[in-house]
């Protein structure tokens, strides 16, 4: 289900509207992944605090979200973009890539929550081939 | 059996109180068909499916979205017996319609979405947590006769 030139400007214009509260939508993707899907807390037992209200949730869904972003500008060559985070979730982290799915849905919610007007189905759809092909190219290095 | 808390009890009871089932009803029906196309597979006497723009004028569309929001009432009020209540949708769905169960999870992530982007900060990460328990428990019952 590769990204069509319309799924790009549609994901591109969209990212622009969201960008003033990707910070927050990340951080509360991230805490809300963590309750929803308390399978995904093993990959942060090194954190003292993992409610949705942690500084460290937040702060790390913000990272994510900036990563996004990024991968985003390098849509059309996600598999290259994401080369080095590919070879860290592969080796380093060690993250299951079924998750990159749950954490995907969960930013849809926050998505869909923060822009309701502006998260048509149709913007649902090019978001969600978006996230589906930045998790394969996530998983690139993987084996 | 699912074993539900009085809290989760009361917190699909409250949700399921703000739903318009009209409302959201056709709204979540023809956001399935949009973001995942190959549902469309089931409803070749739905008419014009072949645009956004159709799809989200479909009457048939939006009236079997209310259908089976009303359908998921049943649930809301049978927590401890969803596999029972289910038990004839699930084989109709399974014998007659003939439809992959995989659906089932689809639709429950797109009514999942859509209430949020309806109550949105409303539904707090607990809440959504907790309904999601409930639509997956739902899921399950459907998919139970599928042998």
């Amino acid at each position: 289900m590769s990204l069509s030139a319309k799924d790009k400007a549609v994901v591109k214009n969209f990212w622009a509207k969201v960008a003033p509260k990707t910070a927050e939508i990340g951080g509360e993707a991230l805490g809300r992944m963590l309750t929803a899907y308390p399978q995904t807390k093993t990959y942060f037992a090194h954190w003292s605090d993992l409610s949705p209200s942690s500084a460290q949730v937040k702060k790390h869904g913000a990272t994510i979200m900036a990563a996004i972003g990024d991968a985003v500008s390098k849509i059309d060559d996600l598999t290259g973009g994401l080369s080095a985070l590919s070879e860290l979730h592969a080796f380093k982290l060690r993250v299951d890539p079924a998750n990159f799915r749950i954490l995907a849905h969960n930013l849809i919610l926050c998505l869909g929550m923060f822009f309701p007007a502006d998260f048509t189905p149709e913007v649902h759809l090019s978001v969600d081939k978006f996230l589906q092909n930045l998790a394969l190219a996530l998983s690139e290095k993987y084996r | 059996m699912v074993k539900w808390t009085e809290l989760e009890r009361s917190t699909v009871k409250a949700i399921w109180e703000k739903i318009d089932i009209d409302e959201i009803g056709s709204q979540i029906w023809a956001r399935v068909l949009i973001v995942y196309p190959w549902t469309e597979r089931y409803f070749g006497s739905f008419g014009d499916l072949f645009t956004i723009t159709a799809i989200l004028k479909n009457v048939k569309v939006a009236a079997h979205g209310r259908m089976v929001l009303k359908a998921l009432d049943k649930a809301v009020n049978n927590m401890d017996n969803m596999k029972r209540t289910y038990a004839d949708l699930s084989r109709l769905h399974f014998q007659k319609l003939e439809v992959d169960p995989d659906s089932f999870r689809l639709l429950a992530d797109c009514i999942t979405i859509t209430i949020a982007c309806k109550l949105k900060s409303a539904l707090s990460p607990q809440s959504q947590a907790i309904w999601q328990k409930f639509i997956y428990a739902v899921v399950d019952a459907m998919s139970s006769q599928y042998r």
